[in-house]
């Protein structure tokens, strides 16, 4: 299992001091998990998703981290493709600079928007976001290994083009993509994409989707690029020595994480202004029921919340459903470091 | 605590029996269960899905199941088809529920499923190599007929019933097991001999009249033998895992007779002489044999009249099982609890509002290539089974449960009514257990969301947000 962290730079009451100060915290646990043996850092691009997301120039976060970093590798997660967001071309240099710089330590991946306030924002022909979104993945790996790209296309007609730079590693950076919707993993494993999974779900219904995928990414055989059939899944997590104070906080942070998502996805508004989301600490009663629930027969594993014994067992029911990797969101509000600590001091070891 | 505890459905409580559970050495991890779409079958197999040491569940029904798919499989199949094996084949466990239990049929029709139905089951069973058998028995098996010994245990004698198909059937099933068991001693094969199963999903007079909150009362003053059907399930799960043999009575403890029943549920006793209603269900299967509607074999009226006093120290004792409702009053009160009368209409209004909300631009886009059957399952007073479909940025809303479906969603009624209102957070309830997301990931991102549209709708501008407004002060209604 590798384990990663996952930045959404979310913050629950955002101020100009608060919303810089959340930048410099991330910034300082992504080296602080590089020195502690984290995979990568992955990070996201969201637009107008106030509290929610303040991620809106991840190129910027991760060429920061690249240079304050030595080993962990840098994750889009994801950019989005659709044309009115980012430019394929442009996707491609900064990537491909990026990977330059790092010394080859990217992970590029790709998704489509599913919230109303960026696709509205940025006037998306909602649509054909899926169409925009592949007609980009299958250009981009192209850019990067002819020396002259050209391309005919529904969304894109590109002349005879000199697109440089080149990525560092060959024949590109690994490629992923987000599928979080319900049957997505399918058809990521059918282009031959890393797949990027929230954790919400059953067990079951997260190892049918891992079953789904791996028999899907097996069959695939991309067309001028290269193959990737690893699956990742971003739960939220805390761990602390203390266990009833990691899920004081943990839980809290989680069902912002959560509530605040629903409210930018499935719900059909834009909200303005503060979120309607509950923010205060669960009370006594409410927090021994949601304590005493999780790992259960029936509960679900989309938060890693506790000490490090109640973490391992959650661990390791991702080891069963079967995900390669797990991209921890640590970043729910009140982040202490000392958390990034005790996971990697404690859960990581025993997981290899 | 204890209070809070009662807001949670059952299945959480039935699952912190896992300390007991995880004592079994080896669980089975490919299980076979027949009748999967039934009302035992419905929640045997969700017990199964949840339980994370098992890896495959095939259900063999005619009808899909209401669980959703996913390590659970759906194979269509007849307990009379003669290549049945196929079916099990890989499975090292059966539970076997399929039977023709109140449904009037030919007799011809009940001994074929029922008995031939088994043995075949058995027979295939063995030929695929199973090394564990549940099966579905029945107090009836002993005969309910007077005379039995008081408390009725185990190993008192069976008698065959023959004028009532459902306890012959029964009978003669069990009959059978006593030889198979003698030829296969390498299956344990556990005998369940549970009550009358009470709960929130059967499909005969009982227990719709027990829906609408009456009991009949054919005079007499026969203590009724009930149990609690997710109790009765959490009994099938536990000797399935255990790999249990012999017999095992379920059933809850001090019956009582129909006019105490009632006083326990607050429930109405409608007092009918046993005549009338012995006629009108001779009628009733006298109509079901022309095929009109489905009627109910008489045998289960006349059979009303005899006590029986079952005793499950066994099955507490030997496989650990602990009932959440001891006693006969205890089940009478959950079903009262848990099990709507009929969905409340401000609960109809808003399920009509949503789905004409996803038909305008925004509600559409939000919901553009998310697909999903949920089963909303609202408990207590004023739910219902809802399936809400949604597909092509639609979502569409029907009566009952969809099967099979993506997700089930389960709450009280009450707290979706207090949801709607602005009173407390879905995801606090569901990070609580009040709120129980199965399945699909999304599924309870996607009801929450549905719950937030509606709450913004009612602060839109226009004549839109008038609507939303007026309709929302009468659904808020406390």
């Amino acid at each position: 299992m590798k384990f990663s962290l996952f930045f959404e730079m979310q913050m629950a009451d955002p101020t100009p001091a608060s919303e810089a100060q959340t930048f410099h915290d991330c910034l300082e646990q992504a080296v602080f998990a590089d020195a502690l043996g984290y995979h990568c850092v992955w990070e996201v691009e969201h637009h107008g998703l106030r509290e929610y997301s303040h991620s809106s120039a991840p190129e910027i976060f991760l060429s920061f981290v690249a240079a304050r970093t030595r080993r962990i590798r840098l994750g889009h997660g994801v950019t989005l493709l659709p044309f009115r967001y980012n430019h394929p071309i442009r996707i491609a240099e900064r990537i491909a600079t990026l990977d330059i710089l790092s010394g080859g330590r990217v992970n590029w991946g790709s998704g489509k928007s599913s919230s109303l306030v960026e696709q509205l924002a940025f006037e998306s022909d909602v649509a054909t976001l899926h169409e925009q979104w592949l007609e980009a993945v299958e250009m981009i790996p192209r850019m990067w290994s002819a020396d002259v790209f050209t391309h005919e296309g529904r969304f894109f007609r590109i002349p005879p083009t000199q697109v440089i730079p080149k990525p560092l590693q060959k024949p590109h950076p690994p490629m992923f993509a987000a599928c979080s919707k319900p049957d997505s993993a399918a058809a990521v494993g059918r282009l031959g994409l890393g797949a990027l999974n929230f954790a919400f779900g059953s067990d079951d219904y997260l190892a049918q989707k891992v079953r789904d995928y791996r028999a899907a990414v097996a069959e695939a055989r991309p067309a001028g690029r290269a193959k990737n059939d690893h699956f990742a899944c971003t739960p939220a997590t805390l761990v602390l020595g203390d266990d009833r104070k990691a899920c004081a906080y943990g839980l809290r942070g989680a069902r912002f994480f959560l509530s605040a998502l629903g409210q930018y996805y499935l719900s059909g508004t834009r909200p303005l202004g503060r979120l309607d989301v509950a923010r205060d600490f669960f009370d006594d009663a409410a927090l021994a029921d949601a304590m005493a629930l999780r790992n259960t027969a029936g509960s679900q594993p989309a938060t890693i919340v506790g000490d490090p014994a109640c973490a391992r067992e959650t661990v390791q029911r991702f080891v069963e459903i079967g995900v390669d990797e797990l991209i921890l969101v640590m970043q729910l509000g009140t982040v202490p470091h000392a958390l990034v600590m005790t996971f990697a001091e404690r859960v990581m070891p025993h997981f290899g | 605590m204890r209070s809070r505890a009662r807001w949670r459905w059952q299945f959480h409580d039935a699952c912190k029996l896992a300390p007991g559970l995880s004592k079994c050495e080896a669980a089975p991890v490919r299980i076979a269960v027949s009748g999967g779409a039934g009302q035992l079958g419905s929640l045997v197999l969700r017990r199964l899905v949840a339980d994370r040491r098992v890896r495959e569940v095939v259900s063999l029904d005619l009808r899909p199941p209401i669980v959703p798919l996913g390590k659970l499989s759906f194979v269509r199949a007849d307990v009379r088809e003669p290549a049945f094996a196929r079916h099990i084949k890989g499975c090292d466990a059966l539970a076997h529920l399929a039977f023709i239990v109140t449904r009037h049929a030919p007799r011809a029709v009940v001994d074929a499923v029922n008995v031939e139905g088994s043995k075949n089951v058995f027979r295939a069973a063995a030929a695929a190599g199973v090394s564990r058998i549940v099966h579905a028995s029945s107090i009836a098996a002993y005969g309910i007929l007077p005379g039995h010994p008081v408390p009725l245990v185990e190993s008192a004698p069976r008698r065959r019933q023959a004028d009532f198909a459902y306890a012959a059937t029964k009978f003669d099933v069990e009959a059978f097991l006593d030889d198979f068991e003698k030829t296969h001693p390498e299956i344990a094969i556990a005998r369940m001999r549970p009550s009358m199963f009470v709960g929130a999903r059967m499909e005969h007079p009982f227990g719709r009249m027990l829906r609408r909150r009456a009991i009949v009362d054919l005079g007499g003053g026969v203590p009724l033998p009930i149990v609690w059907d997710e109790d009765a399930a959490d009994a099938f799960v536990l000797a399935l895992l255990q790999g249990a043999r012999g017999a095992f009575n379920l059933s809850a403890e001090e019956h009582l007779v129909p006019a105490a029943l009632a006083r326990a549920g607050d429930l109405r006793l409608v007092r009918i002489p046993r005549a009338l209603v012995l006629t009108l269900a001779r009628a009733s299967a006298a109509l079901a044999r022309t095929g009109l509607i489905e009627g109910t074999d008489p045998a289960w009226i006349e059979s009303a009249g005899v006590t029986l006093a079952p005793s499950s120290a066994r099955a507490r004792a030997d496989l650990g099982w602990r009932p959440r409702c001891p006693t006969a009053a205890d089940v009478v009160r959950r079903f009262v609890e848990i099990v709507p009368e009929r969905a409340d209409p401000r609960i109809a209004l808003f399920l009509r509002l949503l789905a004409a909300g996803s038909r305008d631009a925004h509600g559409a886009a939000a919901l553009r290539g998310f697909a999903a059957d949920v089963h909303l399952c609202l408990t207590g007073r004023g739910g219902g089974d809802f399936a809400l479909r949604a597909k092509d940025g639609r979502v569409r809303v029907a009566r009952g449960a969809p099967r099979p479906p993506t997700a089930v969603v389960t709450m009280p009624a009450t707290l979706l009514l207090d949801l709607l209102a602005g009173r407390g957070d879905f995801t606090t309830a569901e990070m609580t257990g009040r709120v129980v997301v199965e399945g699909e990931g999304l599924a309870g991102l996607f009801v929450a969301g549905i719950i937030g549209s509606y709450r913004a709708a009612t602060a839109a501008r226009g004549g839109r947000g008038l609507v939303a407004r007026a309709a929302a002060s009468w659904i808020a209604r406390p």
